[in-house]
């Protein structure tokens, strides 16, 4: 799967996964409180059975009532009866003296409460207050069913973005295919051809030629070149699992040098002054041409987008390679896209894009360091550490 | 419990015995009508102690059947009560002692649990 494909699945996971959710989140809430409404309901409905059932008790203890009058008591609720002042008479539990509420049923904590109007007013009640422990079992019951509702449903969205994602994906996905398969059937169809050019050019280098004809001819070298450095790295790119990897330690400014030498027309013809600082005996263990790609691809943008005479530095230190060069330079803001492949910042000149984009991946194939920073219209750095 | 509750009542009675007794509990006792049953008729109409008094000043300032509180039945052989004498600073001091006697807060116990 390219990176761009799975930013873009990601991305439709994450928007479906939230935007899901938060509709679930919603109708599970309207649900919820309906439900708890259900249950406050019927816990008022009990207690209003109960209400009454406490009213004939007081009808009773009020007719009986003698010397001292026995107040009914239960163990299911507690009760309080207050006057039509709303002033206390007598209660089962600490109620307060005057009743200020006007609601008929409320709930405080994990209890809940009950009010009702007595007429006749036995023993002077007028209303008799109710308190009793809320009954949890429904309301456990209720979370529960609501947390395995959301689990559920989570796996559920989870399982069904992917598909939903995967089903989006697919004409993207056809889409790379297509240009992947072009790229690697041009990349067979290009072998012959530059190799032949390539192989022409060395056996007539050193044939005696006019100043004009070795002009024209050095042109032909660079742009075969500069095909030869595509063709490579398209390989690179597609055909890599085909390759062989014989990484060993190799001798990395000898490599330098002959990549330079390789690119000593083109940093002739732009007019280019180099300066070299490499350190004696520097070793990396990498496959030979896997270094020459990633040296490749960065001296070859360093010529690409440099002005005419202007300088290139490459220093090689025991753990560093760096070259600088004082070209056209990459805006902060694309600078966080040089890896992507097929970016490309200046189309004035040639190439894919895919350059940096095989720098990348052979940095990441041996675990090495790339940095790069530039300042536009003054100079551009690539570091890689290793 | 029934000491603890008579004790303290007989002599709050014995206290206001005096102009209660003189001026209520007479003719009450004559009557056999219990003061008690009639502060629990009350009660039952008007709830508080302030509306008990209201009423009960309003009727003996000008008794009839309408205001009485006393069963239709028991009312049909008897012949309504007169005027109070008393003045009302009076009166209200003795409905005052009255409801203070039977003040159904003070005579209230807990019973058992029933379930």
């Amino acid at each position: 799967m390219q990176v761009a494909e799975r930013k873009s699945l990601y991305r439709f996971i994450g928007v479906y996964i939230v935007s899901t959710m938060l509709l679930v989140i919603v109708a599970v809430s309207f649900y919820y409180h309906h439900e708890m409404s259900n249950i406050e309901n019927r816990q008022k409905d009990t207690m209003d059975g109960w209400s009454k059932e406490f009213v004939n008790e007081l009808k009773s203890a009020h007719q009986n009532a003698g010397d001292e009058v026995e107040y009914p008591t239960n163990k299911r609720f507690e009760s309080a009866i207050y006057d039509n002042k709303r002033k206390l008479i007598y209660a089962t539990f600490k109620a307060p003296k005057l009743l200020k509420n006007d609601e008929m049923f409320w709930v405080s904590g994990d209890k809940s409460y009950f009010i009702t109007k007595v007429s006749p007013h036995f023993l002077g009640t007028t209303f008799l207050m109710i308190k009793s422990n809320i009954d949890m079992a429904p309301i456990d019951k209720l979370q529960k069913q609501i947390i395995y509702f959301f689990i559920a449903s989570f796996l559920i969205i989870i399982l069904a973005s992917y598909l939903l994602g995967r089903l989006f994906m697919r004409p993207l996905r056809d889409a790379y295919s297509v240009l992947d398969d072009f790229i690697k059937d041009t990349t067979h169809e290009l072998n012959t051809p530059i190799h032949t050019i390539l192989s022409n050019i060395e056996l007539i280098e050193d044939t005696p030629k006019s100043k004009e004809i070795q002009t024209s001819f050095d042109r032909i070298e660079i742009a075969s070149k500069t095909l030869n450095g595509i063709y490579k790295d398209l390989v690179f790119l597609k055909l890599q699992q085909d390759m062989v990897v014989t990484s060993k330690y190799i001798d990395i400014g000898k490599n330098i040098y002959e990549r330079i030498e390789y690119f000593k027309l083109s940093i002739k013809s732009k007019r280019l002054n180099l300066t070299t600082n490499i350190a004696n005996d520097v070793k990396c263990k990498i496959d030979k041409h896997h270094f020459a790609r990633m040296f490749d691809n960065l001296l070859s943008n360093a010529i690409k987008y440099n002005n005419l005479d202007g300088n290139i530095t490459i220093i090689c230190t025991d753990d560093m390679l760096l070259i600088e060069n004082d070209g056209i330079g990459i805006s902060e803001k694309n600078l966080k896209y040089a890896m992507d492949r097929f970016k490309r910042f200046d189309k004035s000149v040639g190439g894919f894009g895919i350059g940096l984009s095989v720098v990348s991946k052979i940095v990441k194939m041996y675990g090495f360091d790339i940095s790069i920073s530039s300042v536009i219209n003054k100079t551009t750095k690539v570091e890689i550490k290793w | 419990m029934v000491k603890i509750i008579f004790m303290p009542l007989l002599f709050t009675i014995g206290s206001f015995a005096n102009n209660f007794e003189s001026d209520c509990l007479k003719c009450h006792k004559q009557s056999a009508i219990p003061m008690d049953m009639i502060y629990k008729r009350y009660l039952l109409e008007f709830s508080s102690h302030e509306d008990m008094k209201r009423a009960m000043v309003n009727f003996l300032k000008n008794p009839t059947k309408q205001k009485s509180m006393l069963p239709k039945g028991l009312l049909m052989g008897m012949s309504i009560k007169e005027k109070s004498n008393l003045s009302d600073k009076q009166l209200e001091d003795r409905i005052d002692e009255y409801l203070k006697i039977y003040d159904i807060k003070k005579r209230i116990v807990p019973g058992r649990p029933t379930i």
